[in-house]
């Protein structure tokens, strides 16, 4: 039927492909090789030229060490680096007379003598290449260029603005840390690091955006996590070949197991306890330069469930929250589903009771169970919506008009009925106690809505079962999303599925994710005073 | 097929299957007149079927009170919280469904509570009105069912005392008489099983409006097959509870010995049991009655301290529970309706002799010797040991 639009479509979808790669080639052709010239004007026109003249470049020229001669000059973005530790480290000792920079001879000697002797930077590299000194600029570094030299230096003078490390808004916890991450990528990583005191904790820098030029970083435990894992993780990561990457949910996005599923395939998390906990059970971390949020993979569902705060509890309240999780899981993907159901199908289900209260609620009511309960959450999404964009001061607002308006003036006017008030009430705050899996339990609790106004609880039956299958379908990095309930493992579900053990009852790692290692700790290492005679070091 | 076409032919597939089939059996809360006790007479002409239905009114009242039942009008007199519909038919069947010619709504019945069948309905036979309710999946087989010696209509008529719906009320009375345990509550699953039974005779509680046109839980209707044969009161109620098991809680008055006033006691367990043998055509029925009670009260002084004074109170007791047992036994001889179940219990013990038993059944029943055997225990006589008296 659509075969001959189809056909051209492809072919115009074959040019436009063949022309974003010539666009690369070219591209690539023209910030390829070119080394430095010796002349130091004439690098730094060109640096100028490539540049264009932009107004944050500054260029600094002066002479080496007192003399006239011997010139040089510093090049660097405004508001990338630190213009201190430019003026102490880098210009003072060069410019001063002291430093007897013109017995050297000129040229490569004279870059090296000063590198090593003169300039008081921890971080410098070397640079012949005129696309790398640009970079290396542009990414808030200081570039030193003398006179007669084909190199130049990439010295190290970070200074641009930053957020302070603070409680992430998102993932507030009661007990633990409370550091979260913050936009650079170097703050992040030093985090983990101070979390992390292993040298296994491997950290591997990649590039992504054609444009952004975002650096991404693979964090992982060498001997815990799979090889096979990080491999993956970054053949996918270099597959990325798109101009921009601003957030770590691009990233997300662009490599991800199942692109078309509602259902997320990597977690993420702005806490470095977090993120130190999942690399200690084997998964990777890839952070994103310029966003807090860091992705870990692979992915298990429920680590919806998992919060921080689990592991600060007592092992028994840790447990018993965990299952009140799952149970407003469950409250927020069922209940306007069930209760359209009992109203409009299965009114036998209801004690007698309750049906009566019901039916005095709803009577006079002029919509449908279903419009009602659709309605009311359509309404009350906008509402949420409107209180997230809304400018604070006016924020109040918005909750007065959503709680009296919509809450009490719809009953009292006989527009729905109070106990769907309370459904979609008791819903929406469900649904927020497991906050990473929000929007899947929105788009699942829609479904099963609708399909319980169709079918009463055979549609919810259908509705559990299609999702189920695919969940049970899902893959994160060769993980089965649904492990360790699906393929089922007995100690990894009572470890951290069923209950939160006690510490030292976590023996293992997670079978599915780091299997070649899995020893945590020595077995049932119960804590308890001292035995007699026992070594003081270590049971 | 392509993967474009599948999709588009499965997703076709699904929206046709919930289109088409198009929100089956969806019905409304407000639609629905949700029946709580019904009752069946018979019509002006006895060939006909009268059903009165007793529906729930819900709604919210105009006072602004949320969820309260009935209309809410006027302080003094309480609105009723039902509806009463009234329905003539051929059978039972086309009188519920005639309901609808004069009620707005479709009846429900899942949350029916009680089915009331009238005296003259009963005495014709139950079937034509049962049967009804055993294929009509909605109606619940845990449904009381009862019989009044009068019409069932004005039951299902009378006004509840709390202002609460009136079938609730009489369930909850029902339910409440395991405190005396001398009012047999019998589901309409009860009664069924029983009817099948050949020989077993169905029962159901006896309700009765009393002379203040009060509701009055009365004892026991008693039937033979299909047909009401008889009432039973409440002593030869309680005598045929203990006998199939039914004692749950209640009370056995005694006279204290030496005259030393009343003592009440508690039941805390009782158990019957019912032991058939059959030998050369003769039927021995033994009857196994063992019931533990506590000391409720004493209104003389005695000193329960002492064994023997317990041990003479328990037989006091087997003797009242005897009687009872006895007078239930003897009604049922002259009705001829084996209430008891002791033909299920020949049956049970030896099935090859009550094939040739079953069809005498009629002629072996009222010449039936029991052997009662009655074991009492007080055990729980609590600390007070000691009458209240001046030292």
């Amino acid at each position: 039927m659509f075969r001959k639009p189809r056909k051209r479509l492809l072919w115009r979808m074959k040019r436009e492909i063949a022309k974003v790669k010539m666009e690369f080639a070219k591209e690539e052709f023209i910030t390829k090789g070119k080394d430095l010239a010796l002349n130091l004007t004439a690098n730094l026109d060109s640096i100028q030229s490539e540049l264009n003249n932009s107004s944050d470049l500054i260029i600094r020229r002066f002479g080496l060490g007192g003399s006239r001669q011997d010139q040089g000059a510093v090049v660097f973005i405004d508001g990338l680096v630190d213009k201190k530790e430019v003026e102490w480290s880098i210009l003072r000792p060069l410019m001063l007379k002291e430093a007897p920079i013109s017995d050297k001879p000129e040229g490569e000697d004279r870059l090296e003598y000063i590198e090593l002797s003169l300039i008081t930077v921890g971080e410098i590299s070397r640079e012949h290449q005129f696309n790398r000194i640009i970079a290396a600029v542009l990414s808030g570094k200081t570039a030193l260029l003398i006179d007669g030299s084909g190199e130049a230096l990439a010295i190290a003078t970070p200074g641009w603005e930053k957020r302070s490390v603070n409680q992430p808004d998102s993932e507030v916890i009661v007990k633990g840390p409370r550091e979260g991450f913050i936009e650079t990528l170097r703050t992040n990583t030093a985090l983990l690091r101070r979390k992390l005191g292993d040298p296994g904790l491997t950290l591997e820098a990649l590039q992504v955006g054609t444009r952004t030029k975002t650096e991404v970083c693979i964090a992982y435990l060498k001997d815990i996590a799979d090889p096979k894992l990080i491999k993956e993780i970054k053949q996918r990561i270099n597959r990325i070949n798109t101009d921009g990457i601003l957030s770590a949910e691009t990233v997300e996005e662009l490599i991800e197991d199942a692109p078309l599923s509602f259902f997320a395939t990597m977690g993420y998390t702005e806490r470095p306890d977090v993120v130190s906990a999942k690399l200690l059970e084997g998964r990777a971390a890839i952070f994103v330069d310029g966003t807090p949020v860091v992705l870990t993979a692979p992915f298990l569902f429920i680590e919806n469930f998992q919060s921080p705060d689990d592991y600060t509890y007592k092992t028994y309240y840790g447990s018993m929250i965990r299952w009140f999780r799952y149970t407003a899981f469950g409250i927020s993907i069922l209940l306007p589903a069930i209760y359209v159901a009992l109203t409009a199908f299965h009114q036998e289900l209801l004690p007698t009771q309750l049906l009566i209260t019901m039916a005095a609620a709803t009577e006079g009511v002029p919509f449908p169970g279903v419009v009602e309960v659709l309605g009311l959450g359509v309404i009350f999404e906008i509402i949420r919506e409107a209180g997230i964009r809304i400018p604070r001061p006016i924020g109040q607002t918005v909750s007065i008009v959503g709680a009296l308006v919509i809450g009490e003036a719809t009953v009292t006017a006989g527009l729905v009925g109070a106990p769907v008030v309370i459904v979609v009430a008791l819903t929406a705050i469900s649904s927020f106690v497991t906050p990473s899996i929000v929007q899947e339990s929105k788009i699942i609790r829609l479904g099963i809505t609708i399909l319980a106004g169709f079918l009463g609880a055979f549609g919810i039956t259908i509705g559990l079962l299609a999702i189920l299958i695919h969940l049970a379908s899902l893959r994160s990095f060769g993980v089965p999303l649904l492990s360790p309930m699906a393929p089922m493992h007995l100690r990894s579900l009572t470890q951290d599925v069923l209950i939160r053990a006690p510490w030292w009852m976590m023996f293992t790692r997670p079978k599915a994710i780091a299997d070649q290692n899995r020893t945590r700790q020595k077995f049932y290492s119960r804590p308890g005073p001292p035995e007699e005679g026992e070594s003081e070091e270590n049971r | 097929m392509k993967l474009q076409n599948r999709l588009t032919f499965s997703i076709l597939i699904i929206a046709m299957t919930l289109i088409g089939s198009g929100c089956w059996s969806y019905r409304e809360l407000e639609t629905l007149g949700i029946v709580s006790g019904a009752g069946f007479d018979l019509g002006k002409d006895p060939e006909q079927v009268l059903l009165t239905v007793q529906v729930i009114k819900a709604s919210k009242g105009k006072g602004g009170g949320n969820g309260s039942l009935g209309d809410g009008q006027g302080q003094g007199s309480r609105p009723q919280p039902v509806a009463i519909v009234e329905s003539n038919g051929a059978t039972a069947f086309e009188a519920v469904r005639n309901a609808v010619s004069k009620f707005s709504r479709r009846l429900y019945w899942p949350h029916n509570q009680i089915l009331i069948v009238g005296k003259e309905a009963a005495e014709n036979g139950v079937k034509n009105y049962l049967n009804f309710g055993i294929r009509q999946t909605e109606l619940r087989p845990t449904a009381w069912i009862m019989i009044s010696p009068g019409k069932a209509g004005d039951l299902i008529r009378a006004p509840g005392e709390m202002g609460q719906i009136p079938a609730m009320e009489i369930k909850d009375m029902l339910q409440a008489q395991s405190a005396t345990s001398e009012i047999g509550s019998f589901t309409f699953y009860d009664f069924i099983e029983r009817l099948m039974s050949k020989t077993t005779a169905p029962l159901a509680t006896q309700i009765r409006l009393n002379k203040e046109g009060e509701v009055e839980l009365a004892g026991t209707a008693i039937f033979k097959g299909e047909k009401l044969v008889g009432f039973i009161g409440k002593k030869e109620t309680r005598g045929l509870l203990w006998v199939i098991g039914k004692i749950k809680s209640g009370v056995v008055i005694v006279k204290a010995p030496a005259n030393k006033g009343k003592v009440s006691l508690g039941i805390i367990h009782a158990a019957g049991k019912i032991q058939a043998e059959t030998k050369n055509d003769s039927v021995k029925i033994t009857v196994k009655v063992n019931v533990q009670s506590g000391l409720g009260e004493q209104t003389g002084d005695l000193d329960t301290s002492k064994p023997e004074v317990i041990k003479s109170l328990a037989r006091r007791e087997a003797t009242v529970i005897r009687n009872e047992i006895n007078a239930a036994f003897k009604k049922a001889q002259e009705l001829n309706a084996d209430i008891f179940g002791f033909g299920e219990a020949v049956h049970r013990a030896d099935f090859k002799a009550w094939k040739k038993l079953e069809p005498r059944w009629d002629e072996i029943f009222p010449k039936l010797k029991v052997k009662l055997i009655v074991k009492t225990n007080i055990s729980l006589n609590g600390l007070i040991n000691k009458p209240i008296s001046q030292k």
